[in-house]
């Protein structure tokens, strides 16, 4: 942990100002998903200096899309490509007709780094994604995520650097999720198939052991921005002590 | 005083107290997400005689008795939790046995946060949508429980860390993802007598010292509770503004 750190007025109320906007800015990025306007997002709300663009990283349970070419790829092409299909099936007069998505933002821990030029933050969202199916009805779904963010500022402003969506569960709205079989089905997971090839792939965090992992990892006060502090893959250390994974175990008798 | 005669330097330092308050209250959800109570009161927590910690079930006071009924007992839980477990599912062997048990995430809405004029002090309320759920269980089947309840919370500043002196939390609903109705629960307990008492709704009953009911869950037969309302301007911690009343003089 960073030693405590003492600031000046000016100073102070620039940092209470900064924590403010990042807090705004991971709103908007909800509203954002509200609307799926997710290439406005992308303009709006992630980095823009080249460099920093080589480095941005988006994951979810199953690893990252590192750079943000990659990301628009998988978050914004893909996305629209499956729309598309979507209404082509459903004979629907747009895209995402009678899709509905909300992924509030709740539980901030907003850390912002002594040097100032990082922060780093933890969200909780209890969200529902509906998407419209052929016959006129729709998946309908919760889904339990912790949303961990790397934000770094260029030209005054906050942007996103590294995104780490842990997901929980989903489970289909007005199902009894305590009926559905105890091991996750990867291979038919919604948010996994959407997810796709991303450029590192590994499992980060299964909800199997529900939150044994300790991954993401809190946000905890610190001086500057190191790799090893990364919410993307340079500051994934899977745990030499993991065990066994979900399933194993079963031939000792 | 009122807010606007504090000096500026004081004015700046509570804004930022404030946000550094909720910091610590989402450090409580985080590491309880993980059962982690060992981290969650060893860093975040006053270790004050003054200090409690009340539920449904009542108060507990000091320290010592706060540390036994949410450290000690909450492991105790979470290893007999884990025997079952291990009996089914053999792959959780060697795999700390906390985070096992649950992930209890009580999330934080609606934040209304006071700093004391004094800066020594911060009272804060929240409700808490939350969730709780586990997939390896000694029932083999996994749950997801949604849970809301009310807290209210007072933080004091000691050698420049905030720190929690004082929760309260008010369970209201306690119930199972698309499952069940609570209502519906209720009014079938108390129309049907074979149906038994309600659930409760945290689990375990540790020593307090004000006992309780602190706060009721739901019923189709309850008035309005307000608990723990949201704190007012005020200047320093004392017997008119915490959520728990001192039972000695404060020097």
């Amino acid at each position: 942990m960073a030693d405590k750190k003492r600031y000046t007025d000016e100073e102070m109320i620039a940092r209470v100002w900064d924590i403010e906007n990042i807090k705004t800015l991971i709103n908007k990025r909800v509203y954002y998903i509200c609307n799926d306007r997710r290439s406005e997002e992308i303009a709006d709300l992630w980095v823009k200096d080249p460099e920093n663009k080589k480095t941005a990283a988006f994951g979810r349970n199953w690893g990252w899309y590192v750079g943000m070419d990659e990301i628009r790829r998988y978050y914004v092409d893909s996305h629209i490509e499956r729309l598309r299909t979507q209404q082509r099936e459903n004979g629907a007069p747009d895209i995402n007709f009678g899709n509905l998505y909300a992924h509030p933002a709740s539980t901030g821990l907003v850390r912002l780094a002594d040097d100032g030029d990082t922060a780093k933050g933890m969200w909780y969202s209890i969200a529902q994604e509906t998407i419209a199916l052929t016959d006129g009805t729709a998946d309908a779904r919760w889904m339990l995520e912790r949303i961990a963010v790397d934000f770094i500022r260029e030209n005054d402003n906050w942007k996103i650097w590294h995104l780490m969506i842990a997901a929980d569960l989903n489970c289909e709205a007005g199902e009894d999720y305590s009926e559905q079989p105890v091991y996750i089905d990867w291979d038919n997971d919604p948010v996994k198939r959407e997810f796709g090839k991303p450029t590192v792939e590994c499992l980060v965090h299964d909800p199997t052991f529900n939150w044994w992992d300790d991954y993401p990892f809190m946000p905890m006060p610190y001086a500057t921005f190191t790799d090893d502090l990364s919410y993307g893959p340079e500051g994934f250390k899977p745990n030499p002590n993991k065990g066994l994974a979900a399933g194993e175990g079963r031939n000792y008798k | 005083m009122s807010k606007e005669q504090l000096s500026l330097s004081r004015r700046i330092e509570n804004a930022a107290a404030s946000q550094e308050v909720e910091n610590v209250k989402a450090m409580h959800t985080y590491y309880h997400g993980r059962s982690d109570a060992t981290s969650e009161w060893s860093q975040i927590w006053s270790r004050s005689d003054d200090c409690s910690w009340a539920h449904a079930f009542g108060r507990m006071r000091g320290f010592d008795q706060v540390w036994y009924g949410s450290v000690t007992s909450y492991d105790i839980m979470a290893m007999q939790n884990y025997i079952d477990v291990v009996d089914k599912y053999p792959e959780v062997g060697g795999k700390d046995p906390r985070p096992l048990s649950e992930a209890s995430v009580h999330t934080l809405v609606t934040d209304v946060v006071e700093v004391a004029e004094d800066g020594q002090s911060a009272r804060a309320s929240f409700i808490t949508p939350g969730v709780i759920h586990s997939v390896l269980t000694g029932m083999e089947k996994k749950y997801c429980n949604v849970l809301w309840e009310r807290y209210g919370s007072d933080f004091v500043l000691e050698d420049g860390e905030w720190k929690y002196l004082h929760e309260h939390v008010c369970p209201d609903i306690l119930t199972r993802l698309d499952a069940l109705n609570w209502a519906a629960d209720d009014y079938e307990r108390l129309t049907n007598p074979d149906r038994g008492a309600a659930p409760p709704p945290t689990l375990g009953a540790p020593p307090v010292s004000d006992p309780g009911p602190m706060h009721k869950p739901y019923s189709t037969l309850q008035e309005v509770q307000n608990t723990v309302p949201w704190p007012e301007p005020y200047k320093t911690l004392d017997n008119g503004n915490t959520y728990t009343p001192f039972v000695r003089d404060k020097q």
